[in-house]
């Protein structure tokens, strides 16, 4: 070997330790799922990858092999094709998909199992934002969808305009938002925690924005989120501000958009707002739900989100965003 | 030619003319000349989707960069992927088809030339009208694939969706002539001795790559008139508040998307097939297994579309019939690759730039190929669907795969296009700033996608090695942008002052090598005669004679399988087999929303009116095959009675189709009013249309007859148009079937 030879190895083995070491690092979100149905997924994941790495080492070995020992001034032979060869390099494939076959049907069959006792959950896309419904527990949120660990929850996906995909990664798998169509998603949180996710199916303008967070809590946690969540906002300002930011929230166009429970607030084209004041983002992910980042979202939200569809209020007076913001902070 | 005379008398007339060059070049119609025009434009088309990339790389170089707006971004995304597919990659392949396919069998053009240079200029005025976006400040930001209901008028106000969809209708016209072109002319035009197993393996691709774009790209056209009568007449076919389906678009779309995968990548398979024997200086190994595993392949990519569709929720039969049908494919590709192992085993391989590349592609093709496994299985394509996984994965393919097969091709090629051999020194370098930068930009795609990181997104937020890997990946970027430069300048310096190439550089073996580089417009100056796979080979080692008497080619034809049919006809024929496809996609949404609308709807149509207005139809294919039998006996008479007897019957069709839209829209019934309506007039409106072409074929033959130029001796002109007027009739029987029949019998 030359130097100019082994320089160029050497370049090509830091390259190729170099990406295998990147490989290792970063928790692969996708591969460390926290429900049992993303568990038989990721099961599956490591199958097909080390039988991949098996067929890509054979055939690179081979390759490399051929490289360096036919190279030259040898003299080729002059073999036109070998049936036999053929035969087995068609039979050994079609065993091996056969068997990934076999186990993608297994997983699809337990991925898709469904459990009568479910507690069923309606989740809508829409540009560029998640709704969620609880039909059985009375309850609308955006953003972030909350579910007790260890039971059975199933996710029925639509959407709402345009086509969106509801992924978040630890919970092990995705499904498309389709417009006139119902998908559904069966999961089992098997730990706690809060996990993030985007929308996957490009939307527009935010497809980038369009996040979205699941919190995984255990049971009686979810109990008391729901019991909170269902109750509405009637009783709610108790300060004079926030009783005149209430009255701004129902005198502008805010209530066309957005819903307020307990309110004549009912507009359905924007997240429900009946406690806000509990999530922890604004703007889907965009920015946390702090006062001043609320009171910059609701003067102009494109300087945050921009092609958001929610116009800006800049027109108003500072008193009267000022009320707002804490008539809606106050909404928890 | 354009000569103007000035407007006084007696003063010598000017002139307006533009050089000899620009005729030359306008005006051609030589299979060459048409092929570097395709070479140059789509290399044009490459640079501009690349500075996109370049665009898109530095927007994502770190989180929440401002580089681009989310508009912008989404702009440039979508006519990168554009560009790529229908400008670059796809016809790029064909444009080495049109140079290399007619040397290679040894014939002097393609079988319609001019239909050739109309293709060639299709897809340019496609692209710059597309292109034209720009300029009109509207660019597409749909993404390639073009999302209903995404492309709606309510989700897309400008025009930017109509310059993708009416530039891209344009380029797949030209598209499937070339298609037709290529499928005629290696089964009419091949060398005396060129039976189907001597035929060049890039040939026989080629061939296999015709038969998918006539049977995928259609399906295509289908959708894109569809949504074009969304935006244009207000149709419902993908409007979601009217019932209309998502799901449907995705269905038509990938029925040609992922046909089109292997468009883009089966010549690549046949360039590599040219390579690598010739620099491992052994014959191919395991041939027929390799066209075999072609046209394998060409018949799997039919089944296989809706694994691009797992998330849409396709239920559990669809899921397993479309994940065992992708795994399936795994089974020919692998034996291609085996056989390409096979090849170079036992061989004396010459590591010249051409050869590097073809290696390489080995390499980077396999990494794509088992990733593809993996997204088969369609619990895993869940996961990482849509994530940078899958932007890892179709990179692989489609540049690691058909690019690195491209730029072998360049370097193998361009000696016989040029004349000139380009220089390996700057081949060695441009092949490994490319291999190096491609790894460094698409290998970390892998692990970013498996980190959770979505495609298509603008921008994303800060998070552990996000931005490290991504910093990585536009750094790889980079590289590759030097090895185009490269490239370029090694394209330039080779013109000006190259080595001369002479006819054989390589000592290879197939046919466009026997000529001079490049070859003169004739090609070849004798028809050249082939004994076996390698022609050039058996010139060397048993003195084959290449370019014997004339009168010794019949002896040679045995075994050929060259159709007795006449061109032109056959030409019609593989035309109507992807009209069969247009029509099958229009169908298909007849029969997925006829029952979703009550009124207007199917049983409301006069059923017994237009079934006596269809006999005139269906008898005017009858009254033609009297008239044709009229000219066999050369009875001109009476083939111009029955001539004109079939084209009243076509016409009183016509008139019926006339008087049924006309009550129709009386009572109110139009395109816009619901989904019934939208299918019923598109579908049933593109028949009465093609019928009008046939009438105006039919009107043009009998009157050719009237002029002597259509006679028993010469009835290629009514055996051509026959077969398109029986097609049309055939297309009426479904029709009326499935439209009337059905709705007046359930």
């Amino acid at each position: 070997m030359d130097r100019r030879r082994r320089l160029r190895a050497s370049v090509l083995l830091v390259l190729a330790v170099g990406l295998v070491a990147l490989s290792g690092c970063g928790p692969s979100e996708s591969l460390n799922a926290v429900t049992k149905q993303g568990h038989k997924i990721s099961d599956l994941w490591y199958i097909s990858f080390i039988l991949t790495a098996i067929v890509l080492a054979i055939i690179f070995g081979v390759l490399i092999y051929a490289m360096i020992k036919f190279h030259g001034s040898h003299q080729p032979s002059t073999r036109v094709g070998n049936t036999r060869l053929e035969i087995i390099w068609t039979v050994i494939p079609a065993a091996l998909v056969t068997f990934l076959f076999i186990m993608s049907v297994r997983t699809m069959l337990a991925v898709d199992e469904t459990h009568p006792d479910a507690i069923v959950i309606d989740v809508t896309g829409n540009q560029w934002w998640w709704d969620y419904t609880y039909p059985s527990l009375g309850v609308t949120t955006a953003y972030e969808l909350h579910v007790p660990v260890g039971k059975p929850v199933q996710l029925k996906v639509t959407g709402g305009d345009v086509i969106h995909s509801y992924w978040v990664p630890k919970l092990g798998w995705k499904m498309d938002t389709i417009p006139n169509k119902v998908n559904t998603m069966n999961l089992t949180a098997t730990r706690a925690g809060t996990f993030d996710g985007a929308c996957a199916e490009f939307c527009g303008t935010q497809h980038a924005g369009m996040r979205m967070r699941v919190v995984a809590q255990p049971p009686d946690e979810f109990d008391a989120w729901v019991k909170q969540q269902q109750q509405d906002a009637s009783a709610l300002p108790a300060t004079s501000l926030e009783r005149n930011g209430r009255a701004t929230f129902l005198s502008q166009t805010c209530a066309i958009c957005h819903t307020v429970n307990g309110t004549s607030a009912q507009g359905k084209v924007g997240p429900d707002l009946t406690h806000i004041g509990s999530r922890s983002t604004i703007g889907s992910g965009e920015v946390l739900n702090t006062p001043a980042n609320l009171e910059a979202w609701i003067r102009d939200p494109a300087s945050i989100k921009p092609g958001v569809l929610m116009p800006g209020y800049d027109k108003l007076s500072d008193q009267q965003i000022k009320a707002l913001v804490a008539y809606l902070e106050g909404l928890k | 030619m354009a000569s103007v005379a000035s407007g006084r008398s007696g003063e010598k007339p000017y002139s307006v003319r533009a050089p000899d060059w620009f005729y030359d070049w306008v005006a051609t119609v030589d299979h060459k000349k048409i092929g570097i025009l395709y070479l140059v434009t789509t290399g044009i088309f490459f640079l501009i989707g690349g500075i996109e990339a370049m665009l898109m790389r530095i927007q994502l170089a770190q989180p929440n960069m401002k580089f681009l707006s989310p508009e912008a971004y989404n702009a440039v995304f979508t006519m990168h992927g554009t560009t790529m597919v229908f400008l670059v990659v796809m016809p790029l392949l064909l444009g080495f088809a049109n140079y290399f396919v007619p040397l290679q069998i040894g014939a002097r053009d393609m079988a319609f030339p001019r239909l050739n240079a109309l293709s060639y200029w299709l897809l340019l005025f496609g692209g710059l009208l597309l292109y034209f976006s720009f300029v009109a400040g509207s660019v597409p930001d749909i993404g390639w694939f073009a999302y209903a209901p995404l492309t709606e008028r309510p989700y897309a106000m400008s025009n930017a969706v109509d310059y993708w969809t009416v530039g891209l209708l344009v380029t797949g016209f030209g598209t499937i002539a070339t298609g037709v072109n290529l499928i005629v002319t290696v089964v009419k035009l091949r060398a005396p001795g060129m039976t189907p197993r001597r035929i060049p393996v890039f040939t026989w691709m080629s061939v296999i790559n015709s038969l998918i774009i006539i049977g995928a790209i259609p399906s295509l056209t289908a959708a894109q008139i569809m949504l074009l009568f969304d935006r244009q007449f207000n149709t419902a076919f993908f409007d979601a508040s009217r019932g209309g389906s998502a799901v449907l678009w995705q269905h038509l779309f990938w029925f040609f998307g992922h046909p089109e995968v292997y468009i883009m990548v089966l010549p690549a398979f046949g360039m590599l097939s040219e390579i690598i024997p010739v620099f491992a200086r052994k014959p191919i190994f395991g041939y027929s297994f390799l066209v075999a595993s072609g046209a394998a392949i060409a018949f799997l990519s039919f089944l296989v579309w809706a694994h691009h569709m797992f998330t849409t929720g396709l239920g559990t039969w669809g899921n397993a019939f479309f994940g065992a049908a992708s795994m399936l494919i795994a089974i020919p590709t692998g034996v291609k690759i085996f056989n390409w192992l096979g090849t170079i085993w036992g061989g004396q391989i010459h590591f010249t730039t051409a050869m590097k590349f073809c290696l390489a592609f080995l390499a980077l093709f396999t990494m794509g190929g088992v990733t593809g496994v993996q997204f088969a299985m369609f619990p895993l394509d869940w996961q990482v669907t849509d994530s940078y996984y899958i932007v890892a994965h179709f990179h692989y393919v489609l540049f690691g795969g058909s690019f690195f097969a491209v730029m072998g091709a360049i370097y193998y090629w361009f000696p016989k296009i040029a004349g000139k051999l380009l220089d390996e020194r700057l081949g060695t370098w441009n092949f490994w700033t490319l291999f190096v930068g491609f790894n460094l930009t698409f290998f970390p795609m892998h692990i970013l996608g498996l980190m959770g990181m979505p495609r298509r997104v603008y921008t994303y937020q800060d998070k552990p090695g996000w931005g490290d890997i991504n910093l990585l990946e536009t750094f790889g970027t980079g590289i590759m942008a030097i090895s185009v430069l490269i490239l370029l300048w090694n394209i330039v310096a080779s013109l000006m002052h190259g080595r001369d190439a002479g006819d054989n550089p390589w000592d290879a073996w197939t046919l466009e090598w026997a000529t001079t580089s490049p070859p003169p417009e004739y090609n070849f100056a004798r028809t050249p005669v082939v004994g076996s796979a390698r022609p050039l080979y058996d010139v060397e080692t048993r003195n084959w004679d290449l370019f014997p008497p004339e009168e010794t080619h019949q002896a040679h034809a045995a075994g050929m399988f060259v159709s007795r049919m006449p061109t032109p006809q056959l030409g019609v024929l593989v035309f109507i087999s992807s009209e069969v496809v247009f029509f099958g996609g229009l169908l298909s949404a007849y029969i997925d929303y006829h029952a979703k609308s009550n009124h207007p709807g199917p049983h409301e149509l006069d059923v017994l009116r237009t079934g006596i207005f269809s006999i005139a139809l269906f008898a005017s294919s009858g009254t033609l095959y009297i008239a044709e039998r009229h000219l066999g006996k050369r009875d001109n008479a009476g083939f111009r009675r029955w001539m004109l007897i079939t084209i009243a019957l076509g016409a009183i069709f016509i008139a019926g189709q006339i008087w049924e839209y006309a009550t129709l829209a009386g009572e109110g019934t139009t395109l816009s009013v619901n989904l019934f309506t939208s299918t019923f007039f598109t579908l049933t409106g593109f028949h009465g249309f093609h019928v009008i072409v046939g009438l105006c074929a039919l009107a043009v033959v009998t009157w050719l007859s009237f002029t002597g130029d259509v006679t028993h001796e010469r009835d290629v002109p009514i055996r051509s148009v026959a077969v398109y007027w029986h097609f049309v009739d055939a297309v009426w029987v479904v029709l009326f079937s499935t439209i009337y029949l059905w709705t007046a019998l359930f």
